[in-house]
């Protein structure tokens, strides 16, 4: 028969509610094993303890309660549950305390002596085990509990205690016995692992990323092997316990409001009200504020609308001036949605921790955005606003050179013959001609245009004032994109015509092999062509051949200009869109508190009764202490292993890169192959990289007493989000 | 199993292995058997020519007659481009041509009626019309490379010419000649026209550009049209065609150039008394076997 193991999840807290004399407490928390009948595996989850005084209460409603209450993967499958008793006691030992466990308390007694109102079996399981300690315990004091009615399957399991030889503080419970389906067992594996209660705002435990790669990946096809493999991994089931343990600290404040109903009352009454009103003041001054911007928002929409209806030109500055529009819109979404989705109650009231610290996460995350933006947006604002003067010499300067000592020089150094191309000069001398005239033309309007440009600058400046940063980022891609508008229409002619040239070459040199495109089928038909179509074909080849280098080098010059000022634009979307994604609530709760943000544990194993020397291993998944037990199976005796978890944290980039990851979703191999493939035939230069922005929400038309309202309940729920962990 | 007991039931009557193609297994016999009167049926040098040293030698004059054309060509083109030839008497030369083709044309092919006639001056006026439009962009097609790369990529050009062209028949399809042209002959005419461009490209006027690419257009269609026809017509006319061209040939060049006269005599020797010689003694060593395992051929024309 295979050696059963048994793994004891032991909060840390408890040995200090403990009362430490002689006494029985009570024990409350889930037991997980993966199969109801026989385990091999049990894990014991223990949350919360009490004195066996409090027992007169009704306990299983409060049981009822607090499961109802519970996540609802971890209530469906296992319940929670009072799980036995423990007792500090003297008995045996100098320093052992024992511990009784038992299952499913759905009937609750505190009859005294009688032995039970249950069934049968338990009578029998009573009788059974009426030598063992924690029935000598009940006898003693008069105590019986737990039935099981309609269930065959209980248990009852003892624990005693060992005194902590490293350190004081920690005392480590030991089974002393388990009664599983009226089978007493008590040669065991224990290992008792030691955890700290995850509370909101402090820690909690993370199996970490393994854990979902591994879910997502069973749904494909698998060999049976890898089937049989997954079902082995299964009986850990780590999942479950995790949950469990995430949840303690929901169930232990249900607990504890029932069983000790005065402990919650007034510590510091004042300070709680002072604060409370504070918190309320800010509230109403933040809800008035923004409301103020809601109206405010509100006008200018209805203006704009009906200014757009008024002017015809609407769509060519819309089009211009895309990227602006499009972010603007965003934030001002985003102005009016903050409340919306910082008052999402639905998911504050988690009892598991995890899913709770990620809703919290989920909730502030965008006005700490439109926050940080702001500032951005103000730094830059402030200085351009004071600098324009400066800013508006550099760039007319900057333009100056770019035009004189690189287009116009450019354009001369191509009709000449460069880096010793033998070009075609007479086509060179009207391609350069050509492309000379048009920046001339294009100078004399900027010398026109740019009287404005001071006051182009100020309005950059008040827009990142008002709007955040990444307005008046998308403006400048636009005006990048305006001010190049020359060189773009430059390389639009020259591209059509290499490419007209490109495809001439390509269908002649197919002509002369005897062969013929067929575009329906995406394939090359033999054609028998004519002698004059021959001769007609070769006449036109030679000459598009020998001009080719020539336009293709005038080709080359204009796409390089205008990828450079592409990429440059390319640089500007990738900065908005990275304000946009980086989650800078999670940052500054990472800088503050890494134990929010787990990932994967490690298990300090600090005593080991086989006289293991205290060592420490660090440990991705659960493996390796499942082996260590495995290790200790050929012993007849019971081995118990006591260790202690931690935590390991995510690094500042695990935490950040999914959320750029889906930023560049749009970029990949084939899409940059294609842009290249592009580039090279002249056929296009992708316009709009496939970066996506956040989505744009529907204008709200909310009255403007809601809002308030709105904002107002946000702000004042947030308080439980600071609180709420202070509490508990 | 029961075919191997019926093989060795009948051993000792066994049955004469025969060949046949789709019979399957005859019992009795490996599937690869073969038997002692395979190899009689095997017919050697069955369809070998005898050729005598005449015949190869007056058939290898088609060649250096073409030879002798591409060599025209060449001298005409270094005559216009030291200016020895002017714009005038090239077109005259065309014109000239261009009667003179028409003409044999005219008198050796029986079925050339009025319409084929003034279909092919049609044609040729659309394409005069063209080269005239064209003849600008040619002229200024090549001016910034230099001379020498010009004239090493014709002679390159003109040497894939006449090894890609096809001797046999003509590029432009003659009326009453069977085959279409084969990719080789168009890589050939592909070669010649972009020669002729390339030193088009390097003459002084427009006029000299459309006549020049005109000439040796025209040399590069439509003489082994005229030739194919005149040999078709009269072998003896065609022998005495083609030594009186290259007499003219010959006497061009030695006015040119003594090396090249000398480089081109030593090409007409091989050509027409070296290579039928060789032909000849090595026609010895043919050795070819037919025999039952040839794949079955068709003795007609599938297109008829």
């Amino acid at each position: 028969m295979k050696r059963k193991r048994c793994r004891l999840w032991w909060p840390k807290h408890i040995n200090s509610s403990l009362s430490s004399a002689n006494e029985l407490n009570l024990i409350f928390g889930w037991f997980i094993s993966s199969t109801e009948d026989d385990f091999t595996n049990l894990d014991i989850v223990v949350a919360f303890a009490c004195h066996e005084s409090n027992s007169q209460i009704n306990l299983q409603a409060i049981l009822d309660e607090t499961n109802r209450n519970m996540h609802t993967p971890l209530h469906d499958k296992h319940t929670f549950s009072l799980l036995g008793f423990y007792l500090s006691g003297s008995e045996c030992n100098g320093s052992t305390r024992q511990v009784g466990i038992g299952k499913h308390t759905h009937s609750y007694s505190t009859h005294l002596r009688v032995c039970l109102c249950g069934s049968e079996n338990t009578h029998k399981i009573l009788s059974e085990t009426s030598m063992c300690l924690c029935c000598r315990y009940n006898q003693l004091l008069e105590h019986n509990r737990m039935t099981s009615v309609g269930s065959n399957r209980w248990l009852q399991l003892e624990m005693s205690y060992i005194e902590q030889r490293v350190s004081k503080e920690l005392v480590t419970p030991e089974l002393h016995h388990i009664h599983w389906n009226g089978a007493t067992l008590s040669q065991l594996d224990v290992h008792v692992i030691v955890y700290d209660v995850p509370k909101f705002g402090c820690h909690y435990y993370s199996l970490g990323s393994d854990c979902e790669t591994k879910q997502l990946s069973t749904s494909s096809k698998r060999p049976m092997w890898v089937e049989d493999l997954h079902k082995s991994s299964s009986t850990l089931d780590l999942e479950a316990v995790f949950l469990a343990i995430n949840s303690v600290n929901a169930a232990n404040i249900l607990l504890e409001r029932h069983l000790a109903p005065q402990a919650l009352a007034n510590q510091c009454r004042i300070i709680c009200k002072i604060l409370t009103f504070s918190w309320q003041l800010l509230a109403i001054l933040v809800a008035s504020f923004w409301t103020l911007c809601y109206v405010i928002l509100q006008f200018f929409y209805k203006l704009f609308s009906f200014i757009s209806l008024l002017w015809v030109y609407n769509n060519i500055t819309a089009k211009a001036f895309c990227n602006t529009f499009q972010n603007i819109q965003i934030r001002c979404s985003q102005f009016m949605y903050w409340p919306v989705f910082l008052q999402n109650d639905g998911l504050r009231a988690q009892p598991c921790v995890e899913y709770a610290e990620k809703a919290a996460l989920q909730r502030h995350s965008m006005w700490s955005t439109i926050l940080v933006d702001l500032f951005l947006g103000n730094l830059l604002g402030t200085v351009l606003w004071f600098h324009a003067e400066s800013v508006y010499f550099w760039v007319s300067s900057f333009s100056d050179g770019v035009t004189n000592y690189v287009l116009r020089t450019g354009c001369v150094w191509l009709m000449e013959n460069p880096a010793g191309f033998k070009l075609n000069t007479d086509l060179a001398g009207i391609l350069g001609m050509i492309s000379l005239n048009a920046i001339q033309i294009w100078s004399t309007l900027w010398f026109f245009i740019s009287d404005l440009f001071v006051h182009f600058i100020k309005l950059l400046a008040l827009s990142g004032i008002i709007f955040g940063f990444t307005t008046p980022a998308s403006m400048i891609i636009d005006v990048i994109s305006l001010a190049t508008i020359h060189i773009s229409a430059l390389h639009w002619l020259i591209s059509l015509i290499y490419s007209q040239q490109i495809e001439a070459i390509a269908s002649l040199w197919r002509l002369f092999r005897g062969k013929k495109c067929n575009p329906l089928r995406q394939r090359l038909d033999s054609y028998e062509y004519t002698v004059e179509q021959h001769v007609v074909g070769s006449l036109l080849f030679t000459p598009l051949l020998l001009l080719l280098p020539t336009t293709s080098a005038f080709y080359m010059f204009f796409t390089i200009l205008i990828t450079t000022f592409s990429f440059i634009c390319f640089i500007m979307v990738v900065i908005v869109s990275v304000i946009h994604a980086t989650p800078y609530n999670k940052i500054l709760l990472w800088l503050l508190k890494k134990g929010r943000f787990p990932s994967g544990m490690w298990i300090e194993i600090i005593s080991c009764s086989c006289n293991h020397s205290p060592k420490v291993k660090s440990i991705g998944g659960f493996a390796s202490s499942s082996h260590e037990l495995k290790g200790s199976n050929d012993d007849t005796e019971s081995t118990t292993l006591v260790s202690s978890i931690h935590n390991n944290f995510q690094t500042l980039a695990t935490i950040v890169f999914p959320h750029y990851i889906c930023l560049f979703l749009a970029i990949s191999r084939s899409s940059s192959a294609s842009s290249a493939h592009g580039i090279l035939t002249g056929k296009s230069i992708p316009s709009s990289i496939g970066i996506t922005l956040p989505s744009m929400l529907p204008w709200m038309a909310m009255p403007y007493r809601d809002y308030w309202c709105l904002c107002y309940k946000a702000v004042h729920n947030c308080k439980s989000d600071c609180t709420c962990h202070r509490r508990q | 199993m029961d075919s191997e007991n019926i093989g060795q039931r009948s051993s000792p009557t066994r049955k004469k292995w025969r060949k046949i193609a789709y019979g399957g297994m005859q019992p009795g016999y490996d599937d690869n058997h073969t038997d002692d009167s395979f190899l009689e049926d095997m017919i050697m040098n069955a369809n070998v020519v005898k050729r005598n040293l005449l015949k190869a030698m007056l058939d290898s004059v088609s060649i250096s007659q073409y030879i002798c054309v591409v060599a025209l060509v060449i001298v005409v083109w270094t005559c216009t481009l030291s200016a020895t030839l002017n714009e005038r008497s090239l077109m005259i030369l065309d014109v000239g041509l261009l009667g003179s083709g028409f003409f044999v044309l005219l008198i050796t092919v029986e079925m050339m009626s009025v319409t084929l006639l003034l279909n092919y001056v049609l044609k040729m006026a659309f394409f005069i019309t063209g080269l005239y439009i064209l003849s600008p962009i040619y002229y200024t097609l090549t001016r910034s490379i230099s001379s020498d790369s010009i004239w090493s990529l014709t002679g390159s050009l003109i040497i894939l010419h006449l090894f890609l062209h096809n001797y046999s028949g003509s590029t432009v399809r003659a009326p009453g000649a069977l085959e279409n042209p084969s990719l080789m002959s168009n890589v050939s005419l592909n070669a010649s026209i972009v020669a002729s461009l390339l030193i088009a490209s390097r003459l002084p006027s427009r006029f000299h550009v459309f006549a020049v690419v005109l000439f040796s257009l025209q040399v590069f269609l439509f003489a082994p049209l005229v030739t194919y026809c005149i040999k078709r017509y009269s072998y003896r006319l065609h022998l005495c065609f083609s030594f009186s061209l290259m007499a003219l040939t010959l006497a061009l060049v030695h006015r040119l150039h003594r090396l090249i006269f000398v480089l081109l005599l030593a090409v007409f020797v091989f050509v027409n008394v070296i290579c039928p010689y060789w032909l000849i003694r090595i026609q010895e060593y043919k050795f070819e076997i037919n025999g039952p395992w040839d794949e079955a051929k068709l003795c007609f024309d599938i297109r008829d």
